[in-house]
C-alpha cells in the first residue's frame, strides 16, 4: 500500500510567503510558527527547501487564485456552523486602496497628524513585508486594515478574519477596531459570529477543502466572540440554562461584554426596533459583545477609554 | 528567515544610457564604436520651428494692409528684439511697434494679418558625456553601455534627465526655497531629509532636471501624479516623510558634485558616468535576498526614522510576541555598544561592492 503523502501549501501573498505543512489526514505539522518569509521568488524556493525533506506534495497559492480558495473555505465553515459566513482577508494586498485617512485619526490612541499616517502608508507600499516597529504603529496598521477591508455579503451572519494582524496579539483594542468593521459592514440587530485566522492559514486551509471535500479538523481559526448589533442601546435577556433569565439593559453608545463558557448553549432575547427577537448562540473566545452604540457615534478620548474598558482591556486570542 | 540585501550605492556599475539626438542631426558614431566623454555623437542644424505674430491686432490695422507697415522684407533675417513692423499714430504720437520674439526668418504674411518667423536653425552638438560603447543606435538615440557610479532610491517619478550633480542641502536639512536659485537651473539637486511644496514649485519654475532627496511626504509624493512628468525627475532615497538621506549615498554624491548625471525617476536612481577609463565588473542586481544570520551587518530604521547600521547578535528561531504585542521573529542588533531587539523583517543587510 502506498504511503499517504504530505501537503506543502506555499501560499505566494502580496508581502509574505507562507508555507504549512500538513500530514496526510490534514493535520498542520509545523504548529510551532508557519515558516514565512517576505515575497520574492527566492523566498518561495527557501521556504519548498526548508521543507522538502518532508517529501511533501506542494501545492502553491498565488493571488489569482486566492478568491477561490477562501470561498471553499467560507463554503466548508458555513456549513459547519450552519451559518453563512464570511471570510474577510486583511492582507497586505489592502495597502493598494486607498481610503480617508483622516477618518482613523481618532481611533489611533497616540496623537499623530494626518501626514505621519500618509507617510506610514506610503512606507509600506514600497516595502509592505516591513513590521510596526511600536504600538503606535501597530494601531495604525491595524486601523488602516480594517477599514480598508470590504464585506460583500452583507447579509451573512458571521465573517472569519484572516491576515497577518490577527497573528500578533489581540486585546480590547483590536477587538473595538473589529466592532467597527462589523458595524460598517452588517445591518442592527444580527448576531454575528466573528472568527479569527491566528495564522493567515485561510487560503491553505481553503486549498485542501477544495481539492478533498472531507471533514477535517479546523485549527488555528478560532472564535473570537458573538456580537449583537443594537443601534441605541435597549434590554437583553439571556437564558444560560440556569434557573433565572438574566436582564441587561445597554445604554446608547455603550458596548457590555458578557462572559460565557466555552461551547456554552445561550438563548438571547432582545428588541430590534419594533418586535422581539429570540435566537441562541454557542459561546466561547471572549463571549458575547453587545453594541449599542449608534452609526453617528463618533470617538473621543473619554468614549475611547470606556469603550475599551467594557471589552476588558486584556488580551483574548 | 532571509532579509533583503539593499544596494544603496554603488561604485562601479554598468548601465545603458540613452542619449536623444534630434531630429535632423547627423550621427557621428555607430554601434560597438568606443566613446569618450567628449566625443562627439551627432551634430547638425536643428530648427525648432516656426512662429505667428498676429502684426494686425497689436498694430490695430486691417489685416490686408499688413505689408505696409513692415520694417523688414519677406525672406530676410531677423533678431531678437528687432523691430518688424511699425504704425506711427498722428501727429507722432500713439507709436506702436512690434518687436521679434526671437531669431528667425520672416516666411510670409497670412491672410489673418500675421507674420510667420521661422526659428533660425540652431548648430547642436550632441556630446557622448559618458565613457564607454556604443550599444545601439535606434531612430531617435542612442544607446551608450557605460560605467557609472549608481546611487538607488526607494521611489520616484519623472522621465531620465540629465543635468550636472548640485547638492544643495546636508542630509538631515529640508531643502528650502530658498536653496533653490537661477543657479539650479538644468541641475539635478541633492540632499536634505524631505522638500515641500513651495521648493518644488520653485525648482520646477527655475528649470530644474532633477531632485535627489531623503524623504518627502507621500501627500507631496502623489500630487506629482503616478508614472507621470511633472517638468523635473524626483528619486527619493529613504522613504516617505522626514527621512535624512543617508551618508551611505550622500557622501558619494557629494563627492561628485559639479559632474555630469543621469536622473531616472522611473527606476528610481541617479546614475554618474566614471570618466576615467577604469573598468569595472557588473555589479549583482539592486535587491537579492539572504538567510539572515549571526554577524551579518544590517540596515534599518529605529524610532526616530534614523537609518542605522548594526550587526546581528542573535536570531529567534520561533515567532515570540513583542512588549507590543507584534507577533513575529525577533532579532537583536548591537549598535554602537547597545542591543536592539526588532523585528527580523525590518532589517536589510547591507550590500558591499
Amino acid at each position: 500500500m502506498p504511503e499517504l503523502q504530505h501537503f506543502l501549501v506555499v501560499d505566494v501573498g502580496t508581502s509574505w510567503t507562507k508555507a504549512f505543512l500538513f500530514s496526510p489526514d490534514f493535520k498542520l505539522l509545523n504548529k510551532d510558527s508557519c515558516i514565512t518569509t517576505p515575497l520574492v521568488k527566492e523566498g518561495i524556493v527557501y521556504l519548498t527547501n526548508k521543507l522538502k525533506a518532508q517529501e511533501a506534495k506542494l501545492l502553491t497559492i498565488t493571488d489569482k487564485d486566492k478568491a477561490t480558495h477562501l470561498q471553499s473555505l467560507e463554503n466548508f465553515l458555513s456549513e459547519r456552523a450552519g451559518k453563512s459566513l464570511q471570510v474577510l482577508d486583511c492582507g497586505a494586498s489592502l495597502f493598494k486602496k486607498r481610503i480617508n485617512l483622516l477618518e482613523l485619526l481618532p481611533y489611533i490612541r497616540e496623537v499623530i497628524q494626518e501626514t505621519e499616517l500618509e507617510n506610514f502608508i506610503g512606507n509600506k507600499r514600497i516595502k509592505p513585508w516591513t513590521l510596526p516597529q511600536n504600538k503606535k504603529e501597530l494601531d495604525m496598521e491595524m486601523n488602516f486594515f480594517l477599514n480598508a477591508v470590504e464585506a460583500e455579503k452583507k447579509d451573512c451572519q458571521g465573517v472569519v478574519l484572516s491576515g497577518g494582524i490577527f497573528k500578533n496579539k489581540l486585546g480590547a483594542y483590536e477587538v473595538l477596531l473589529i466592532l467597527n468593521l462589523l458595524k460598517s459592514i452588517f445591518k442592527e440587530g444580527l448576531l454575528t459570529e466573528v472568527f479569527v485566522d491566528s495564522e493567515g492559514i485561510s487560503s491553505s486551509w481553503g486549498l485542501l477543502l477544495g481539492g478533498n471535500k472531507i471533514d477535517k479538523e479546523l485549527t488555528h481559526i478560532n472564535k473570537l466572540a458573538t456580537v449583537l448589533r443594537l443601534e441605541g442601546g435597549g434590554k437583553v435577556s439571556f437564558d444560560f440554562g440556569l434557573e433565572q433569565l438574566q436582564e441587561t439593559p445597554v445604554g446608547e453608545d455603550e458596548i457590555i461584554l458578557l462572559p460565557a463558557g466555552e461551547n456554552q448553549t445561550v438563548k438571547i432575547n432582545f428588541r430590534d426596533k419594533e418586535k422581539d427577537i429570540s435566537d441562541s448562540v454557542t459561546s466561547s473566545g471572549m463571549g458575547i459583545i453587545i453594541d449599542g452604540r449608534l452609526p453617528s457615534s463618533f470617538p473621543n478620548p473619554i468614549k475611547l477609554e470606556k469603550w475599551l474598558a467594557s471589552l476588558g482591556g486584556l488580551s483574548v486570542i | 528567515m532571509i532579509l533583503p540585501v539593499t544596494k544603496r550605492f554603488s561604485k562601479y556599475d554598468t548601465t545603458l544610457i540613452e542619449r536623444l539626438i534630434p531630429s535632423g542631426a547627423v550621427l557621428s558614431v555607430s554601434e560597438g564604436e568606443e566613446v569618450k566623454p567628449e566625443t562627439i555623437l551627432a551634430e547638425g542644424q536643428v530648427s525648432a520651428g516656426q512662429r505667428l505674430i498676429s502684426v494686425a491686432e497689436i498694430l490695430g490695422v486691417n489685416k490686408s494692409r499688413v505689408g505696409e507697415y513692415l520694417t523688414k522684407k519677406i525672406g530676410e533675417k531677423i533678431f531678437k528684439n528687432e523691430v518688424l513692423a511699425m504704425k506711427k499714430g498722428p501727429l507722432g504720437f500713439g507709436k506702436r511697434v512690434v518687436s521679434s520674439p526671437i531669431d528667425g526668418q520672416i516666411v510670409s504674411v497670412t491672410s489673418d494679418g500675421s507674420l510667420l518667423i521661422k526659428f533660425l536653425p540652431e548648430a547642436v552638438k550632441v556630446v557622448s558625456a559618458s565613457r564607454g560603447k556604443v550599444s545601439a543606435v535606434k531612430g531617435s538615440s542612442i544607446i551608450i553601455e557605460t560605467w557609472v557610479q549608481k546611487a538607488y532610491g526607494v521611489a520616484g517619478t519623472g522621465k531620465l534627465r540629465e543635468g550636472i550633480i548640485k547638492v544643495v542641502a546636508q542630509p538631515q536639512e529640508f531643502i528650502l526655497e530658498g536653496a533653490i536659485d537661477e543657479s539650479c537651473a538644468d541641475k539635478i539637486l541633492v540632499g536634505g531629509a524631505s522638500i515641500g511644496r513651495d521648493a518644488l514649485e520653485k525648482a520646477l519654475k527655475l528649470g530644474v532636471k532633477g531632485i535627489v532627496t531623503g524623504g518627502i511626504n507621500y501627500k507631496e509624493f502623489l500630487s506629482f501624479g503616478i508614472e507621470s512628468d511633472v517638468g523635473f525627475t524626483l528619486v527619493v532615497t529613504e522613504g516617505f516623510g522626514i527621512l535624512p538621506m543617508g551618508e551611505d549615498i550622500f557622501n558619494p554624491i557629494k563627492q561628485t558634485q559639479g559632474y555630469f548625471g543621469f536622473i531616472d525617476g522611473k527606476n528610481f536612481n541617479l546614475s554618474i558616468p566614471i570618466l576615467t577609463e577604469e573598468r569595472a565588473e557588473k555589479n549583482a542586481d539592486k535587491f537579492k535576498w539572504v538567510e539572515a544570520k549571526i554577524g551579518d551587518q544590517v540596515q534599518f530604521f529605529n524610532e526616530q526614522k534614523r537609518k542605522m547600521t548594526g550587526t546581528i547578535v542573535s536570531l529567534a528561531d520561533l515567532e515570540e510576541i513583542s512588549e507590543y504585542g507584534l507577533k513575529t521573529k525577533l532579532g537583536v542588533v548591537e549598535l554602537d555598544g547597545k542591543q536592539i531587539t526588532m523585528p527580523l523583517a525590518n532589517l536589510e543587510v547591507v550590500f558591499t561592492t
